[in-house]
């Protein structure tokens, strides 16, 4: 063959990209003026739609976008881009007053056509993503005016039930909706500056922000880091003033060497999730020994270095179903759950027949699967660890191909039946149990919650949490921080979202 | 010479065709896809459908391959199915990085083990000997993982004198930066080769020395250092270059432990990332990259060949 | 093994003490069960204690023993090495027999062979396997031993090669002794010392590899105590609890060198006695 049938081929290419990014350093941005905040991530970023709540995203969603309202940590509902919102008095239909002063950071103005948008990108089931599902209560909405927007419900919706809507809902330029996931469209107070994938995303201040000033830094500077351990050496270096995400374990570490460690009110909860359409667990009784096998002080203390709550249902404190008492009710106690267990009328042989699928890429997962595992060897049940990691773990959850497993679950500090959004807890289409749900009392609560006005509320809240314990296909252990935030010292304003997303537009550095 | 590599280089080709056919068949043998990590957990089978069509990931497995290789052949290893980038800038990203480790630690091993093979070679048998022998079979035998953990605790967690674990910063344009990431990691790797260097070239010069040029020069009355250091060493530098290059192209993916230890950003933990997420475009051009840098490097070795002896012939 | 042999590797005292460490340690994995230690009780508060008279080697972060977890993941190791050296062997000697003994299309094909299991970096061939074998003891067994197979193929390929030339073989062939039984009764006893040096070196190889595997968290899971899962989980808590990861690895360590004291000792033996030429030790990394 001629010498001239060799064409550099694209891995040439890649070669010759390599070795001028070997010489080349990224250009230093000396740019100073009012501030840089430099926060250490531990994942890149999927995309830049504001309705996609992958918790890989929750580092930017709060400083590019907006949303119509937000909560308070304690959970009241206060303005932002809706200066008033009114719920009327039958509870079908809430009216919104829109700020006049805010404009997208293409320069087009922010109005009720740009509610219009994101509300049908929302309602679109190819297009809504997460906020889907909360958008099945709204019926339609009408746009009165430039400023004014009323959103109309099937049914009766509980105050918080709106509200949570009203806060989950950012707003996207309109103009640039179709091309939200590359390229962000929103009124934040932040923009996009530069993203180098897998490496950092660098955002600066938006000059025409409509919140009086702020943002408070020119510039917030989110560098992805492989791993917990290289985001803490990084913050102990001094090249970042925050991680944002990392483990509790070196959260803990860290608060005792002098940093800030600041907790969000949004924590996850840990659920042991049961497959109650298989084996062992179709039994009632076999389920409910498991309220009673959680270790949950240990699981805290050993998984997530005591930083969380030990519960026995799923909610946060800040959620209005949160019951202490269910506690005590259920504690970790083997004689009652081997009580439970006799109970059942299962053999050893058929107790001991299942595996619990463990995610072995969290490390707390695997110590609480470890634990569960020890607990049930004193109560005479042998099983199996399956041990599954990346898309293997997650294919095997998304199908419901497993017997048990730990695995976390969110919203819990907002409206109850929020619940039903998450896999295991979901009344219709679930990816476990299959339609129609087994579990009718759990579904008949979920709806009751949903419809309860007035002295029923308390009453729908308490059925509920008996119906979680009694049809036992969920076992909460604890509550966690899925987003911690260790801060150097002079880092200060801290703004906490509900969902602990990350709020840059208050953080300053001390001098 | 020119035509021996351009020849070396298009025997590549069907190396690399099999290799991509053999991780396509890998693919269609692991369980689970991509998919179920790019929708996350709440979404709907209309969801998570439509992202599988996306991708073509609905095809049968010789179709996706087809279509692969279509594009691959003019250039184009497609787009990573989880950050959307094209799969050449991705590995661009890692590829210095790992070049940069791969020949610190090279040079560290040189470093360390030419002067243990030499001092060995030079006085076989004595106590130096046997003592330089035990710190082969140490460099050997401590495992990089544990040697990696003790120097993170002294150096790091004890001291606090470097990070515990390393980013990458090019040592051209930040040199200090880049020294304090790759020191740890660079000394962890090039103690281990420094072992596997000083055995290989004392074996090759202790060969040399039963040779009759050896017996001549001596018998000329060359001093012991000189007969090793000049006459040896010249000779036992060819199969010497050969090891060197092999380990350098081993570190090109296969020093993931390593890279693991002090969570450096290399090419064989994108691989490791990409084999988990099931990023299949990013698995095949990973494979391929380290695959071409190997023969690449073995080219290069066989020319330096010619520069160190010239009978060598490239018929 | 002749106890001539056997005299002659003992003579090095780097080699006894080897083999002295290597035997304790056996003893303790075949009769671990008569010992009085738990390697998966769990005490929970204990969590991460360091090193006590209760607890030697300290308690990991589930308030297990540390040092009853080394001494199960010694049988751990050795299991895995013994079935991977198993495989490797069964595997790989008959491909070098073949390919040595009758060359030609037979060795180009084998050997091809051989060349594309060397092609990527061992572990990454490793890892694949397990990621399509699914993480068990089973998988991380398999996939050790396969990526062992090309260093028994082509040890064995060239002593076969060189004792081809050698005056005793042809004699055979000469007085028309079949291919088969000049492969199985001349060459393969008299290419065994070589052999027996490369599952020395290729224990060692598989207890670090199996580790490695561990430590990436693709090897043998949890519970079953592995030395790699173990320093793998002592990394995390390397400022907590520093015995943790330190402790697991020099038994470890010791464990390589001991095989590699033995591996080198073995081949001066055998090179004084026969004057074969073997491989280089646990580098293995002739092109």
């Amino acid at each position: 063959m001629k010498r001239g049938d060799f064409r550099p081929s694209g891995l040439f290419k890649a070669l010759a990209i390599a070795a001028i990014a070997f010489v080349a350093a990224p250009a230093a941005d000396a740019q100073e003026s009012k501030g840089r905040v430099r926060v250490a991530i531990l994942a890149d970023i999927n995309n830049y739609d504001p309705q996609q709540f992958l918790t890989v995203n929750f580092p930017i969603i709060k400083n590019l976008y907006d949303s119509l309202i937000e909560y308070t940590p304690d959970g009241k509902a206060v303005p932002s881009l809706a200066s008033a919102w009114t719920i009327a008095p039958d509870n079908k239909s809430v009216a919104l007053t829109l700020r006049k002063d805010v404009k997208f950071q293409s320069g087009a103005p922010f109005n009720a056509a740009a509610v219009d948008a994101t509300l049908k990108k929302a309602a679109d089931p190819q297009r809504g993503k997460n906020v889907y599902a909360t958008m099945s209560i709204v019926k339609d909405w009408k746009v009165a005016d430039d400023y004014a927007i009323t959103v109309n419900f099937k049914a009766p919706a509980p105050d918080k039930q709106i509200t949570d809507l009203l806060q989950f809902i950012s707003i996207i330029d309109p103009a640039g909706i179709d091309t939200v996931e590359t390229k962000p469209a929103g009124t934040g107070a932040y923009m996009l500056g530069e993203r180098v994938t897998g490496q950092r995303i660098r955002l600066v201040a938006n000059p025409h922000y409509w919140r009086e000033k702020e943002p408070v830094s020119g510039e917030v500077v989110l560098t992805i880091f492989s791993d917990d351990a290289a985001a803490t050496a990084a913050l102990e270096s001094g090249a970042v003033d925050m991680v944002y995400g990392g483990s509790a374990r070196s959260a803990v570490r860290l608060r005792g060497a002098g940093y800030q460690l600041v907790q969000g009110p949004g924590p996850l909860v840990q659920v042991f999730r049961i497959n109650s359409t298989r084996g062992p667990f179709r039994n009632e009784k076999f389920r409910q020994a498991f309220n009673h096998l959680m270790d949950r002080a240990n699981m805290l203390r050993v998984g997530y270095a005591g930083l969380g709550e030990a519960v026995a249902l799923p909610w946060a404190p800040a959620s209005p179903a949160f019951d202490k008492s269910y506690n005590e009710k259920y504690p970790f106690d083997l004689d009652k759950a081997k009580a439970l267990l006799s109970a059942s009328g299962l053999s050893a042989a058929e107790m001991s027949n299942w595996k619990l699928l463990v995610n072995g890429g969290d490390e707390p997962s695997v110590v609480l699967s470890q634990i569960v595992q020890n607990t049930l060897g004193r109560v005479g049940i042998k099983i199996d660890l399956d041990m599954k990691q990346g898309s293997e773990f997650v294919d095997s959850m998304l199908g419901g191909k497993f017997d048990a497993m730990f695995g976390a679950i969110g919203n819990i500090q907002k409206f109850p039946s929020r619940l039903a959004t998450n896999s295991i807890y979901r009344t219709s289409g679930n990816p476990v149990l299959g339609d129609p749900n087994p579990h009718k009392d759990y579904v008949a609560a979920i709806e009751r919650v949903n419809a309860a006005f007035g002295a029923d509320v308390k009453a729908s809240y308490d059925n509920l949490n008996q119906v979680l314990v009694k049809d036992a296909f969920g076992v909460p252990t604890n509550t966690y921080d899925s987003a911690l935030m260790v801060a150097a010292k002079n880092l200060s304003g801290f703004t906490l979202d509900i969902d602990n997303m990350l709020v840059a537009r208050t953080l300053g550095m001390k001098p | 010479m020119i035509g021996f590599v351009v020849r070396r280089l298009l025997q590549l080709i069907p190396v690399l065709l099999v290799a991509s056919l053999g991780v396509w068949a890998m693919i269609y043998a692991v369980p689970g896809g991509p998919v179920g990590m790019l929708v996350g957990e709440n979404a709907t089978p209309e969801q998570i459908k439509a992202v599988t069509a996306q991708f073509g990931l609905d095809q049968p497995v010789l179709v996706q391959y087809a279509a692969w290789l279509q594009k691959a052949i003019l250039g184009d290893l497609g787009r990573s199915i989880h950050t959307r980038e094209p799969v050449l800038d991705l590995i661009a990203q890692r590829l210095p990085a790992t070049l940069q480790l791969g020949l610190a630690a090279t040079l560290v091993g040189l470093v360390i083990g030419v002067p243990v093979a030499l001092a060995s070679a030079t006085w076989p048998g004595s106590w130096l000997d046997r003592g330089l022998s035990l710190w082969s079979a140490l460099a050997l035998g401590v495992p990089t993982f544990w040697l990696g953990i003790l120097l993170i605790l002294f150096f790091s967690v004890e001291m606090r004198w470097l990070p515990s674990a390393s980013g990458y910063a090019p040592l051209l344009t930040s040199p200090a930066e880049a020294l304090r990431n790759l020191l740890l990691p660079a000394v962890t790797l090039g103690v281990y080769v420094s072992g596997i260097f000083a055995r290989f070239l004392r074996a090759a010069l202790v060969e040399e020395m039963k040779a009759d040029y050896i017996r001549t020069a001596r018998a000329k009355g060359v001093g012991e250092r000189e007969v090793v250091g000049r006459h040896a060493l010249r000779n036992a530098l060819l199969p010497f270059v050969t090891i060197v290059g092999l380990m350098l192209a081993n570190f090109i993916g296969g020093a993931v432990v390593t890279e693991a230890v002090f969570t450096y950003p290399g090419l064989g933990r994108l691989l490791i990332q990409a084999i988990s997420t099931r990023d299949y475009p990013l698995i095949q051009g990973c494979i391929l990259v380290i695959l071409v840098i190997y023969v690449l490097i073995n080219v290069l070795v066989d020319a330096l060949y010619a520069v160190i002896d010239p009978r060598v012939e490239y018929a | 093994m002749s106890a001539a042999l056997i005299r002659h590797v003992l003579r090095r005292p780097g080699a006894l003490a080897g083999s002295l460490f290597l035997l304790v340690l056996i003893l303790v994995a075949v009769f671990a069960d008569a010992l009085p230690i738990d390697p998966l009780g769990q005490d929970l508060i204990a969590s991460l204690e360091p090193p006590s008279a209760a607890h030697w080697f300290g308690v990991d972060e589930l308030g297990r023993d540390i040092m009853a977890r080394v001494v199960y993941g010694a049988r751990t190791s050795l299991f895995t090495a013994a079935g991977a050296v198993l495989i490797a062997g069964a595997v790989g000697v008959p491909i070098g027999l073949v390919a040595g003994f009758f060359g030609g299309w037979r060795d180009a094909l084998l050997m091809r062979f051989v060349d594309v299991l060397l092609a990527l970096p061992g572990i990454l061939f490793a890892m694949a396997m397990i990621a399509v074998l699914g993480r068990s003891q089973a998988a991380a067994l398999v996939a050790v031993g396969v990526t062992g197979i090309p260093s028994f193929a082509r040890v064995t390929r060239a002593q076969v090669l060189s004792l081809r030339k050698r005056d005793f073989v042809a004699a055979v062939e000469a007085f028309g002794g079949t291919a088969t039984y000049s492969m199985f009764r001349t060459v393969l006893p008299n290419a065994w010392s070589p052999i027996l040096v490369q599952v020395v070196v290729l224990s060692s190889v598989a207890i670090l590899l199996e580790a490695a595997l561990s430590f990436l968290g693709v090897g043998i899971p949890p519970p079953t105590p592995s030395w790699g899962e173990m320093l793998r989980t002592g990394k995390a808590y390397l400022h907590d609890a520093p015995h943790y990861a330190v402790l697991p690895g020099l038994v470890l360590t010791l464990t390589i060198l001991s095989l590699d004291a033995i591996g080198r000792a073995l081949a001066g033996a055998l090179e004084q006695r026969q004057d074969v030429s073997v491989g280089l030790g646990a580098s293995g990394g002739r092109p």
